[in-house]
């Protein structure tokens, strides 16, 4: 039978009719349960969700912290408020690398311009990895609102704008994490660290140091490196002060990794103070201040934070910005 | 091609739509070159590979048919079974078998080098052994008498090929899918539909349940010293749903891919996780597998050697599972995972009447959960060596599942709930096609809105709780 | 010897072997249909069918049978 005759059967009427309703039944539920988990997430008042909104949309402290799990934390906000007499911001996120660090960034700068950025820097940070890029999905529930962070979500997949049609796909997987976090349960958490984005950690490490060879050649990632790149020159223009840090490990390696030299030439290229703690023998020494190998727990993060800030205290970068500015304390 | 993923889809969608809309007479052949492509899609070069295995088995089972003489018959039939063995030998076994040929040399002091002729980087082809199985079935098939050798090329070519179950299965049978392919396919909403719900609900299995469990336990297996052993119990229990998902989820999505284009596939998976013993767990689990087996090596095995008795049932097993075992893959733990199930279904002949005794004894409902729960049990210890790399492994976390303390392990409560809401839902669906006890269906409910309301639901479901790439993590460290 | 009679003596010898006084075979009964009809079960009815009418199976013919007319033929084919 021809198609065109088939087509003109009932049957066949009927049944197109019948898919044509499911769709609209497939979009009509999409939208609704979409736009009832986008009011809850952004009702969020505690926790990793609502940090990440306060980063991007309410934060205007002067001191930023960027990063992922090593800057979330090792960096206590409170000590650098207080040695440093600025309002200081952790927005390190867990698993997040560059990507995200700079979307934070472009998002900031649209609203403010932060004094100081503090961007922390894994060993490995340039590797390949389609993991980092998965993890854009923190970012697809901003898409709507910002679109300052489309060129990195883009990164994610080529298909990642069809998938945005959907009003779900941004929330998949934090159904239960945004439920929880409307309940009276969520709302009693430790809303300190929420104020600061740092999170210390409590274990101590009960293993002895282990000893690493830095894998050598392993392929890097352009997109990563240009991304830092034009990191390095918006702060430039902006007149933002960046410092680049590699945080202590417990970990003692052997050789040098790529990523962590061509970070050092970067910036050392571009004048940006460059400060590497990964081999720093202090930390070595200690294992009561770590949590695991590669985070410190509240003990060191508070040991750090201050060697940090006494670095940064004596860099000639930092007397320039207090000349400039005759700091006064303001704190939220 | 992964099946979970978009190109899938639009190359699903894509072929649907000209599938249907060429004449009839063409849609074999459309097939044919559309299950090429997708094969080449996954590799170029096994397109080859798959034609000339094609090609030798066609002309031997057509030579097989038409040999006079019984000799010339069981010649061909070994050349068959000598040239596919020995394929499936060279891709899979090969390294595995010279690697221990040599280690026991070393054992006995004969290897006095270390240059064993390792086949560096032989990729073994997706989907070989199952249209490997099912090729010598064909053969042996011919050799019976049971089936006439296919003399139409492009036909006996679509019969491998047919890209549905060309990955992961089913292990089909001529007498069940050639006729099927001698037919003229028209359209029929019926397929469609009926076949779209069983990809929905292997989407669901896959992507809901499956690929969400994997997290969680790889991230335990991988750090087993540190877990407790009320965890270790929790991800190796979680494990067992694990796999039943990932399978029969890949096989719905096969299935119902087939069925849109109108063929019907043989069923892989019977609500395994009800059975109520070894032997009925196989008969419900990777169901074209075993039948496989038991056609083709168990009952030959066993009728030939029906003077040895209970012996020769016992031979029978052992080299069948082991068979099952190693099918999975060249390592140690596959064979002793295959033994396993041997001895276990040996217990169970042994102790038969016993077990009858004590079934009177005992309610029926108490003693059939007491059932599906034990072999459940059973199945997870199984699954717990089949999936550790080394024997030391198991072991290891079979002893922290006792000696370990420890709370259960959790990075937050969403984790969790995503987990068994995944395996509830799953469950609840198994036990109403099991039992039909609850006499209200969403699915299967006669009104046509309710149904597809449901179906909606469950691809909301989907876009929800799915695992849609590697961006999803645990983080756990001590 | 006519199938009928060979069906009646391999139902005796069924329900001998598998100890179940109520089993009723029809030349359409496969293996699915008798609770208890197991390998084990059915190389042991196989044998004692082999010996009851002292004949011997070729590999070949037990498995080419599907159900226990196919089985009752064979029988037949044998005696003759």
């Amino acid at each position: 039978m021809r198609l065109v005759e088939k087509i003109k059967e009932k049957e066949i009427q009927i049944f197109l009719a019948k898919a044509f309703v499911f769709l609209a039944i497939l979009v009509i539920l999409d939208f609704l349960i979409g736009s009832i988990l986008e009011y809850f997430y952004f009702k969020q008042e505690s926790g990793l969700l609502y940090r990440t909104t306060y980063s991007l949309d309410s934060t205007h402290a002067d001191f930023l912290v960027l990063g992922s799990s090593t800057a979330n934390h090792h960096y206590d906000s409170k000590i650098f408020e207080k040695r440093l007499g600025m309002s200081t911001y952790n927005t390190g996120r867990e698993a997040n690398t560059i990507f995200y660090n700079y979307s934070i960034f472009q998002s900031v700068l649209k609203r403010y311009k932060p004094k100081i950025a503090l961007l922390d820097f894994n060993v490995e940070e340039f590797k390949v990895s389609s993991d980092n890029y998965d993890r854009i999905a923190s970012l697809l529930p901003y898409y709507k609102s910002h679109p300052e962070v489309h060129s990195i979500i883009q990164l994610k997949s080529p298909y990642e704008k069809y998938k945005l049609l959907s009003k779900i796909y941004p929330f998949n997987s934090l159904l239960f994490t945004i439920a929880i976090g409307t309940t009276d349960f969520n709302k009693s958490r430790e809303q300190v660290n929420d104020e600061n984005g740092y999170i210390p950690l409590t274990h101590v490490w009960q293993k002895n140091i282990s000893i690493e060879a830095n894998t050598v050649d392993y392929e890097v990632d352009s997109n990563k490196v240009n991304i830092l790149k034009s990191f390095i020159e918006e702060c430039k223009n902006a007149g933002i002060q960046l410092y680049i840090i590699i945080s202590p490990r417990f970990i003692k390696y052997f050789g040098n990794d790529l990523s962590v030299e061509l970070v050092r030439k970067i910036a050392n290229k571009s004048d940006i103070p460059f400060y590497d703690y990964s081999k720093d023998t202090l930390f070595w020494k200690h294992r009561e201040y770590f949590a695991d190998k590669v985070h410190l727990n509240n003990t060191g993060a508070i040991i750090f934070s201050n060697k940090v800030i006494d670095t940064i205290l004596q860099s000639k970068e930092y007397r320039r910005i207090r000349d400039e500015n005759n700091l006064s304390i303001k704190i939220k | 091609m992964l099946f979970n993923s978009i190109i899938y889809f639009l190359f699903l969608g894509s072929s649907l739509l000209l599938y249907y809309i060429i004449p009839t007479k063409f849609r074999n052949y459309f097939l044919l070159i559309i299950s090429g492509l997708f094969y080449m899609y996954v590799k170029v070069e096994y397109i080859f590979l798959i034609l000339f295995i094609i090609s030798i088995n066609y002309l031997i089972g057509i030579k097989i048919e038409k040999a006079h003489d019984k000799k010339w018959q069981i010649f061909f039939l070994y050349l068959s079974v000598f040239v596919n063995v020995g394929i499936l030998i060279f891709f899979k076994y090969w390294n595995f078998l010279l690697k221990n040929f040599f280690d026991f040399l070393g054992l006995i002091h004969l290897n006095n080098t270390d240059n064993i002729p390792l086949i560096a980087e032989v990729v073994l082809p997706i989907g070989l052994s199952y249209y490997i199985f099912q090729t010598i079935g064909y053969m042996i098939d011919i050799h019976r008498g049971s089936i006439k050798a296919e003399k139409n090329f492009a036909q006996f070519s679509l019969f491998t090929l047919f890209f549905p179950k060309l990955l992961v299965g089913p292990i089909e049978r001529a007498n069940h899918f050639l006729p099927q392919i001698k037919r003229n396919i028209h359209f029929d909403k019926q397929n469609i539909t009926e076949g779209a719900k069983r990809i929905a609900w292997g989407l669901f299995k896959k992507l809901v349940v499956a690929d969400r469990i994997s997290i969680y336990h790889s991230t335990v297996i991988a750090s087993s010293e540190s877990q407790s052993g009320s965890t270790l119990l929790f991800a190796s229990v979680l494990y067992t749903f694990q796999v039943y998902a990932d399978f029969s989820g890949y096989t719905d999505i096969a299935l119902g891919t087939a069925k849109m284009f109108g063929f019907d596939l043989m069923e892989n998976f019977k609500r395994p996780l009800l059975a109520k013993n070894v032997s009925d767990f196989w008969r419900r689990w990777h169901i074209s597998l075993s039948s496989w087996v038991n056609d083709y090596i168990f009952n030959p095995i066993v009728l030939k050697n029906r003077d040895w008795g209970i012996w020769g049932v016992f031979y029978g097993l052992i080299i069948s599972f082991v068979v099952i075992g190693i099918w999975h893959g060249a390592a140690w733990n596959y064979v002793l995972f295959g033994l396993l199930q041997a001895f276990a279904i040996m217990y169970e002949f042994i102790t038969r009447k016993t077990r009858k005794r004590i079934s009177k004894k005992i309610h029926p409902v108490i003693y059939d959960q007491a059932s599906v729960l034990l072999t459940f049990l059973f199945v997870t210890f199984s699954l717990i060596i089949f999936q550790s790399g080394t024997l030391s492994e198991a072991i290891n976390i079979i002893k922290g599942i006792f000696l370990n303390h420890g709370d259960l392990f959790y990075d937050k409560p969403s984790t969790l709930l995503f987990m068994l809401i995944g395996c509830g839902i799953m469950l609840i669906v198994d036990i109403q096609a099991e039992f039909g006890r609850f006499k209200f269906s969403l699915f299967s409910n006669k009104n046509w809105i309710v149904q597809q309301v449901s179906y909606a639901l469950l691809l909301i479901y989907i876009l929800l709780a799915g695992v849609f790439d590697g961006g999803q993590f645990i983080y756990f460290s001590f | 010897m006519d199938e009928n009679t060979i069906l009646k003596k391999v139902n005796s010898i069924f329900i001998e072997v598998l100890d179940d006084q109520s089993i009723l075979l029809n030349e359409y009964t496969k293996a699915e249909d008798v609770e208890a009809w197991d390998s084990l079960n059915h190389i042991q009815m196989i044998t004692a069918i082999e010996k009851h009418f002292k004949i011997r199976f070729e590999l070949n013919e037990l498995l080419n049978f599907t159900n226990v007319g196919d089985l009752c033929r064979g029988i037949l084919k044998k005696l003759n």
